[in-house]
């Protein structure tokens, strides 16, 4: 099992540096069309293949890396920032302000997900800032709730009752005492977001919702392969075990961080 | 137990029996129908009027010569020099409420159209009529304001104002007409589930005569996917499949037991330039997103070779040929020189309806425009936001297509000529409204095709679109389906199939 | 009273329905330009329009609107489609049934696998099968569904022909036909749910292994799986039960993926026509369906907690 973890983060870390150094690598473009040399499987001069129209598929693939490494990392920070304030003050202090919030929680997961990301992204228009936003706001309920059922475990322990009636201020409470304790279940929420963020964009993608043309995403490219399904499968494909690995890649490293 | 037996016996006989008598054909279109009623369902496409084709009839039909073939209508002539034509019905026909075909139900079924109260955008297709006058009880006079020859044409073909239909159901105020249509055609309409699919009845003692086709039921399944519905026919839950998705008929041709039925019709697919746009009104931006594109590519891709492209708004499957033609050819340096020329740095806003069709030339588009310097942003849209969008002028560049029929009248009037509501790329040129009216009432055959090839060579020299290809339809049969499919217009035509299948 | 904390929840639960649907109400202010043009085009005549914006109470603040709007709901009137004119809850109930009928057939198969393999695995606590088992969860878990969905169509329809690939028959033309022309797509969403339930039961399964009750009935002569099934499932349905209603919720509304890759007329799809088309009396209906679904959903589950675990009454239940 160890191997496979090791395994995972050499995957994470060689698609943060493929994505990070992609301008400068000698890839091919990944919008160049040739429409004589479509669907063609992997071969010599493209090592992945290429897609419907022609396209080298390692690059679309690596450029596409970017659209889901930035989401999926800044869109759980969002979360985690808005949504986990918010739960952190709910689960503190109690009270009306917890009942604002678990209202406010309620209203924003019983809206439903996919009407609201349809709704922002015609609206606002397909563009990568805007769907980093949606899925930020859209994970913020989720964040707020783990946070807050990690808060309401610390809150009642000994030594933190002990530092309210001693009468430590609130902000130190919850820097010294509160916030290390809840940060390993976070944390590992934290990757389980990441996780859902990769699939969410490509869900997105897929629906024709997500970045626009030209620049790629695996969601959108999987939707292109659909119709080369049966004879040229690899454009599915591909994309597919590239979502696959980061999140077996993602998940191991959680499983290996909650032990 | 014994109770227990006989429930599952229930079940597997009610899960083992089908349809009980009828037989049945399962057609896949792709879209959605809008409506029947003309007055509500401003524009209908391909799919509204493949299934309204089978429960209405048009007043005649015209053969592959363009000479007309009584349907309704016993005969149509001119008269007054052309300024009137006068129709005379067929006797005995009912429709399918059970009210009378007769010269008063088409009177009042164009006069209804032509009311400026019920605001039809149809009144611009039907712009030279000024109404329709009933004679005798099977005589109507169609009154125009001069001579138009393509009146034969737009009564003939099926469009929103061709279709008659039961004066009593469109009028009524408790009938849903625009969602449960009444016509006179071989088939009744019996259901129609949202999204989902309708179907038509075989209505006994049509006038045609003692039907060709064993069909007794029609349901036309809703399958906007391309590869669902290819999938659909495949595995045999449909019968066949209208499509212009090029690898499924590639595919199917391959596999031997399907019949593929081809027509590349008259018209073609475009893009459309709005001219009143900032770049957009310089025609030296609009030759250069002409010659930036290599149209045989494009062609090559998207149909694989199966659909030519189009470089005049004719088609080789019509009736006007006008030959060589002036439409720029691919040349990227050409297209660079012109925007140099030009000056300006230029982005557009490409606006394309969300398919896997859109999608594609979209992205084909804005790669060629951006190689020779232009940047070119996609909006995708439903179809109809995008005519809407269109109809507001809210727009730079669109789609459009024009329709495979006899007689390009209608089609190059409503969206070239100065006067048309549907003249969305605001092209005002007195020179190609007089070529038009011209064409459309001139009745020598020959002038006709001058005509209409000078208007080619215009609209080649100012770009108001740019040609995409030409309209080439398919149909995916399987081996149990025979008869002929027509397919004039796109239109899958189920009088004369039929099927082995149940 | 042990219900009065439920109450309570189902109060604020009324309370969150409310905004919902007000948030949806206020979409319409998201819309540029005036929305009876929009609807009606730029050449209707301003009688037309007057009529339209009247009939919308476009002129009206919003609460009213939203009011008028709630009033009518609650008689069952929802508006009528943009885009075909039909009775918005007409539509509604024929694709609703659709999504619901597929979610329970989802959720019905991924549990089953979930509870096969989760007992399967814990009968073997420790193995090589147990931890394969683990193994082979997270891998699922790893595959998004939209791909799952891709590749059954090309092995099962396409490469085997065993079942369609698409078309969705009704129960009128044949119960095996209609079963086995849902089962792909439910199998695809199952596959996405069951590892989820498979990793919550046997993790719950393995807690409860280790407690002394357990040791007590198999020293009573309790066989494993009597032990397995009887003693050591139940207590381990408590977080399977939420994360059930928590998919539950959301999956009414939300397979449009699966929906569309296999043709089916569900709300999905619907949804996703409706908000390209502006279509916002039917937006607004499937807003309230869903969320209502979810609600009650939630509800019920909360209910269910109460019933299955009285010794949790006072204590909310840790979500």
């Amino acid at each position: 099992m160890r191997v496979l973890h090791y395994l995972a983060l050499i995957w994470l870390v060689l698609l943060a540096s493929l994505t990070f150094s992609a301008p400068w690598l000698p890839l091919a473009s990944f919008e160049e069309m040739d429409f004589f040399n479509e669907a063609q499987f992997p071969n010599e001069s493209n090592w992945l293949g290429t897609d419907g129209m022609g396209r080298d598929m390692l690059s679309r693939v690596v450029h596409g890396a970017q659209v889901s490494l930035a989401v999926a990392i800044a869109s759980p920070l969002i979360g985690l920032l808005v949504g986990g304030g918010l739960g952190l003050l709910a689960g503190y202090f109690r009270g009306w302000l917890e009942q604002l919030a678990l209202v406010i929680m309620d209203t924003m997961l019983a809206f439903p997900a996919l009407i609201f990301a349809l709704l922002a992204v015609t609206y606002l228009g397909p563009s990568l800032v805007n769907v980093i936003l949606v899925m930020g706001v859209l994970s913020i309920p989720a964040f707020a709730r783990v946070v807050r059922g990690q808060v309401l475990l610390i809150v009642n322990l000994e030594y933190v009752t002990a530092a309210k009636a001693l009468g430590v201020n609130h902000s130190q409470i919850l820097m010294r005492h509160v916030i290390p304790n809840i940060f390993p279940a976070v944390a590992s929420f934290f990757l389980t977001v990441m996780a859902t963020m990769v699939v969410a964009e490509g869900a997105l993608g897929f629906l024709g919702l997500s970045v626009p043309p030209p620049q790629p995403s695996w969601g959108s490219m999987i939707a292109e392969g659909r119709e080369y399904l049966e004879d040229a499968p690899h454009i599915s494909v591909i994309p597919s075990m590239a979502i696959f690995l980061t999140l077996l890649s993602l998940n191991l490293i959680k499983e290996k961080q909650e032990t | 137990m014994a109770l227990l037996n006989k429930f599952f016996l229930l079940l597997l006989a009610l899960s083992v029996s089908g349809p009980l008598q009828a037989v049945t054909l399962k057609i896949g279109i792709e879209s959605e129908v809008k409506g029947f009623d003309p007055i509500k369902a401003s524009v209908m496409g391909v799919s509204t009027l493949t299934v309204a084709h089978a429960v209405f009839d048009t007043l005649i039909t015209l053969d592959e010569k363009g000479e007309v073939v009584p349907a309704l209508a016993t005969s149509l002539k001119p008269v007054d020099g052309g300024a009137a034509w006068v129709a005379t019905l067929r006797k005995d026909v009912s429709f399918h409420d059970g009210n009378p075909f007769n010269a008063e139900a088409v009177a009042f079924h164009f006069e209804r159209l032509l009311d400026p109260a019920n605001k039809c955008p149809c009144r611009g297709v039907l712009r030279k009529l000024k109404g329709v006058e009933v004679l005798g009880d099977y005589t109507v006079k169609f009154n125009l304001e001069g001579a138009w020859a393509a009146l034969p044409a737009l009564l003939a073909e099926p469009s929103v104002v061709s279709l008659i239909g039961s004066p009593a159901a469109s009028s009524s105020l408790d009938h849903d007409y625009n969602r449960h249509p009444v016509g006179t055609g071989p088939f009744r309409f019996k259901s129609w589930q949202a999204g989902h699919r309708i179907i038509v009845e075989r209505v006994n003692n049509h006038w045609s005569g003692v039907p060709v086709s064993n069909v007794d039921q029609v349901e036309y399944y809703v399958l906007p996917d391309q590869q669902t519905r290819f999938a659909a026919v495949r595995s045999g839950d449909v019968d066949l499949v209208w499509t212009l998705d090029a690898p499924s008929v590639i595919k199917a041709r391959k596999q031997a037991r399907f019949r593929v039925v081809e027509r590349t019709g008259a018209g073609a697919r475009l893009l459309l330039l709005n001219l009143k746009s900032e770049h957009l009104s310089d025609v030296r931006v609009r030759r250069a997103l002409a010659y930036a594109v290599d149209l045989d590519a494009y062609a090559q891709h998207l149909y694989k070779g199966l659909a030519p492209k189009a470089t005049d708004p004719f088609g080789s499957g019509g009736l006007i040929q006008c030959g060589e033609d002036d439409y720029p050819a691919y040349d990227l340096e050409k297209a660079r020189a012109l925007l140099k020329d030009y000056g300006k740095p230029v982005n557009l806003t490409f606006t394309h309806t969300a398919t896997p069709r859109g999608r594609k030339t979209a992205q084909i588009f804005q790669y060629y425009w951006g190689q020779a310097g232009i940047d070119v942003i996609l909006e995708p849209v439903s179809q109809g936001a995008l005519l809407g969008k269109m109809l507001k002028r809210d727009y730079e560049i669109g789609a459009w297509r024009f329709r495979d029929s006899r007689d390009p009248d209608a089609d190059l009037y409503a969206l070239f000529h100065s006067n048309s509501p549907f003249n969305v790329v605001s092209y005002n040129s007195t020179e190609l409204d007089d070529l038009i009216q011209q064409a459309g009432a001139a009745q020598d055959k020959e002038a006709r095709q001058r005509y209409y090839c000078q208007i080619a060579d215009k609209i080649a020299y100012d770009l108001p679109l740019l040609y995409l290809a030409q309209n080439t339809y398919y149909v995916i049969a399987r081996p149990e389906v025979h008869g002929d499919m027509g397919l004039l217009g796109g239109l899958i035509d189920v009088r004369k199939l039929s099927t082995d299948s149940k | 009273m042990m219900w009065t904390g439920w109450a309570q929840r189902a109060l604020r639960l009324t309370v969150v329905l409310f905004l919902v649907l007000l948030l949806t109400q206020a979409m319409t202010l998201l819309v540029p330009g005036d929305l009876a043009v929009m609807i009606l085009g730029e050449n209707a005549s301003l009688e037309a329009l007057a009529q339209l914006r009247k009939e919308l109470a476009l002129d009206q603040p919003l609460l009213d609107r939203f009011l008028q709007w709630l009033g009518a709901a609650l008689e069952g009137d929802l508006g009528v489609s943009l885009q075909t004119g039909q009775p918005v809850a007409q539509l509604i109930a024929e694709r609703f049934l659709v999504s619901f009928e597929l979610m329970l057939y989802a959720t019905g198969l991924a549990l089953i696998l979930a509870l096969l393999v989760s007992v399967l695995a814990v009968s073997r606590v420790g193995t090589w099968l147990d931890r394969f088992c683990s193994f082979m969860a997270l891998g699922l878990i790893s595959i998004p569904g939209f791909s799952l969905g891709l590749f059954l169509i090309l092995f099962f329809a396409l490469m085997l022909g065993w079942f369609p690939a698409t078309g969705y028959r009704l129960w009128s033309e044949g119960v095996v036909a209609h079963l086995s022309s849902l089962f792909l797509p439910a199998l695809a969403l199952a596959l996405v749910e069951a590892p989820v339930y498979f990793r919550i039961l046997r993790t719950d399964m393995g807690e409860t292994l280790k407690r002394p009750f357990v040791m007590t009935a198999r020293a009573k002569g309790v066989s494993k799986w009597g032990v397995l099934i009887r003693h050591v499932l139940r207590p381990s349905l408590v977080t399977l039960i939420t994360v059930i209603g928590l998919n539950v919720g959301h999956l009414v509304g939300g397979a449009v993926i699966i929906e569309t890759l296999f043709a089916l007329p569900g709300m999905g799809r619907l949804l996703v026509g409706a908000v390209y088309a502006k279509d916002l009396f039917l937006v607004q209906g499937i807003v309230l369906v869903v969320a209502l679904v979810y609600i009650i959903v939630n509800m019920l589950v909360d209910a269910l907690y109460l019933v299955l675990y009285p010794q949790a009454r006072g204590v909310e239940r840790q979500r």
